[in-house]
């Protein structure tokens, strides 16, 4: 039924909404309401309702309850990241298709658990993703036909230049350190905050993912083994909570491709826009250089704030394509661009790596 | 008037004449020169005058060894490439902060092991970072090598590097991120269109040799005249060579 209009519920809203508004701009897709467990902090409850009240759709603080009598088929995750697969769990047990927010999970257990309830009942996952983007589409379709011949090698340089608070060294003597969640809510304003959550995470956990899958995506082949750094390099946040904002991963590929990624908050003044993010890929054909940001178009002018991104990104509808991606999902039954076993694999290399990190030494992943 | 005498192949000593030529107070010269350029160690070892020695990375670490206490400067032309030199300036000033990620993708058309390719950029890590790695992990498959390197304190370093492209192009980009702020040196970003019958292809600025070589020759002669040390030694070259000394065969 290609004209079926999918009726979805939002499971918690409290990043800011980039997820949800995907799913409620898609014209096969409408938000009936937003439910939350109700044992949440006020300041969950506070951004539910008016995420709700802004969409003119009800909250409700009962999941439970929410997904026995509420009429959808679908159910949008966008919690913090810890209680990512918990919700995606309950969803899944309810008979519900998902729609769940970047990271799948720190917890590869929890992955584990999440992959085995979606194939148990029957539904369908994705998971926020960036690999519709122009220049991954780009990138794809010049590996597919050939132009570099088989891949070698791919490397993704994947840098965010926002400030993450006040600067690593910047918390003086008696000062107690950085709190995790009120440093997230801080976040909340300009959008930077996806590691919102009791657990603090790391640059590689919070974002790692979005890299990993365009690796992932173009490689089609599982990594088995990673060398990976670690450092708290810009942010007293991630220094007092002891998470990374720096890490750099070596990756071996099963198909005997080899890859890396360079990750990074490396702070505003690095970088005229959000970042340097791009693709170096090795065929044995020839080379392909990716910049995730392109196309775009350059904006200068008088009196410009100096945070206002100069070149503004151009053509990109990886929102729009991801849900028609999961609609075709929905429709005939065929994979979603990042399923919940995929992102689990990306856990599993996440993991992997922050272990190389500790131990300095070499990690096979957990197939 | 600084005099230099060129002992050096032809190509390179083409090179070198047209660096000197660049220069005021500089002047090649056969006989009673108050400077040396050679390729040759042993005639770098007997000099009695300075020396700029050209293609260190090529000689034996024990010949290196021998210099030891001679007035050597070791060419790591490298350093002082257009694109490398403002990156270096910033990082020298404080301006980056403190470094923390040094990422180089450099490939090469020229059919060379991938370890010899990557002794530039081994150079730049230990350079830019203050010492050689503390720790280094490496992943090799035939005309390819990538070095992980981590250095004392927090910094780390990623190369990938592959030797024998397919075509005639090399391909370099380096960005070195600090605490304060990056450098980014790119040939993505300073690539050119040329747009024709047959589609449309980046033309990339080739690197300018010549004008690393005068940079170097300008560093070699204000040592020598403001009687200071140079800004690379030998040492730096033998550090090189003992980090790529770990790398194993493809």
């Amino acid at each position: 039924m290609p004209d079926k209009i999918y009726r979805a519920l939002v499971l918690s809203v409290v990043k800011h909404g980039y997820l949800p508004n995907a799913v409620a701009a898609h014209p096969r897709f409408e938000l009936v309401a937003v439910a939350d467990d109700a044992d949440r902090p006020d300041w969950t409850h506070e951004r539910n309702q008016l995420y709700a009240d802004q969409h003119g759709i009800s909250y409700l603080r009962d999941v439970e309850s929410s997904l026995k009598d509420i009429d959808c088929e679908v159910v949008v995750v966008s919690s913090e990241a810890e209680r990512h697969c918990d919700l995606a769990m309950r969803a899944a047990l309810a008979g519900k298709h998902i729609v769940v927010d970047k990271p799948l999970s720190p917890k590869l257990a929890e992955c584990d658990a999440l992959v085995a309830a979606v194939k148990e009942n029957g539904v369908t996952c994705l998971v926020w993703n960036r690999n519709f983007l122009p220049a991954l589409v780009e990138a794809r379709r010049a590996l597919e036909s050939g132009a570099i011949g088989d891949l070698q090698a791919i490397h993704c340089d994947f840098y965010f230049s926002k400030d993450a608070g006040p600067r690593k060294g910047s918390r003086g003597p008696g000062d107690p350190p950085l709190d995790w969640v009120e440093r997230q809510m801080d976040a909340h304003a300009d959008g930077s905050d996806g590691g919102v959550g009791v657990q603090p995470l790391g640059e590689l956990q919070i974002e790692g993912i979005y890299p990993l899958a365009y690796i992932r995506m173009l490689v089609n082949s599982r990594v088995q083994r990673v060398f990976a750094a670690t450092a708290t390099h810009f942010h007293q946040a991630n220094v007092d909570n002891e998470v990374d904002d720096l890490a750099t991963v070596s990756l071996e590929m099963e198909s005997g491709c080899v890859g890396s990624l360079c990750i990074g908050r490396i702070g505003a003044a690095s970088h005229p826009d959000i970042g340097e993010i791009k693709l170096h890929l090795l065929g044995s054909e020839g080379s392909l250089v990716i910049s995730e940001a392109r196309p775009e178009v350059a904006v200068y002018r008088r009196n410009q704030p100096p945070a206002e991104f100069k070149h503004r990104r151009v053509a990109d509808e990886n929102n729009f394509l991801l849900m028609e991606n999961f609609a075709a999902a929905l429709d005939h039954g065929s994979e979603t661009m990042l399923d919940a076993n995929g992102a689990r694999d990306i856990a599993a290399v996440v993991q992997a790596s922050l272990q190389s990190a500790r131990s300095g030494t070499p990690i096979n992943v957990t197939p | 008037m600084i005099r230099i005498k060129l002992d050096l192949a032809p190509g390179r000593k083409e090179l070198y004449t047209a660096a000197l030529a660049r220069l005021r107070a500089v002047r090649p010269a056969e006989d009673g020169a108050d400077a040396l350029v050679t390729g040759d160690v042993s005639a770098a070892k007997d000099s009695p005058v300075p020396c700029l020695l050209d293609g260190p990375e090529e000689c034996d670490p024990g010949q290196l060894e021998r210099l030891s206490g001679v007035s050597v400067m070791p060419g790591h032309e490298w350093r002082f490439l257009p694109e490398i030199l403002p990156v270096a300036e910033c990082h020298a000033a404080g301006q980056l902060g403190a470094p923390g990620l040094l990422r180089i993708h450099h490939w090469l058309a020229a059919d060379l092991p991938p370890r010899r390719a990557a002794f530039a950029q081994v150079d730049l890590a230990h350079w830019f970072f203050g010492s050689p790695p503390a720790r280094a992990h490496f992943l090799t498959r035939p005309h390819y090598l990538q070095l992980h390197l981590g250095f004392p304190g927090d910094g780390m370093a990623l190369i990938d590097l592959a030797t024998n492209r397919p075509g005639t192009a090399s391909y370099y980009s380096m960005h070195l991120i600090g605490s304060e702020g990056a450098a980014y040196a790119d040939d993505h970003r300073n690539a050119h269109l040329l747009i024709g019958g047959e589609g449309s292809r980046a033309i990339v600025h080739e690197q300018n040799l010549l004008l690393a070589i005068q940079a170097m020759v300008k560093e070699f002669v204000a040592g020598i005249s403001g009687k200071r040390a140079w800004n690379v030694a030998l040492q730096d070259t033998v550090h090189a060579q003992q980090t790529l000394k770990e790398v194993p065969d493809a």
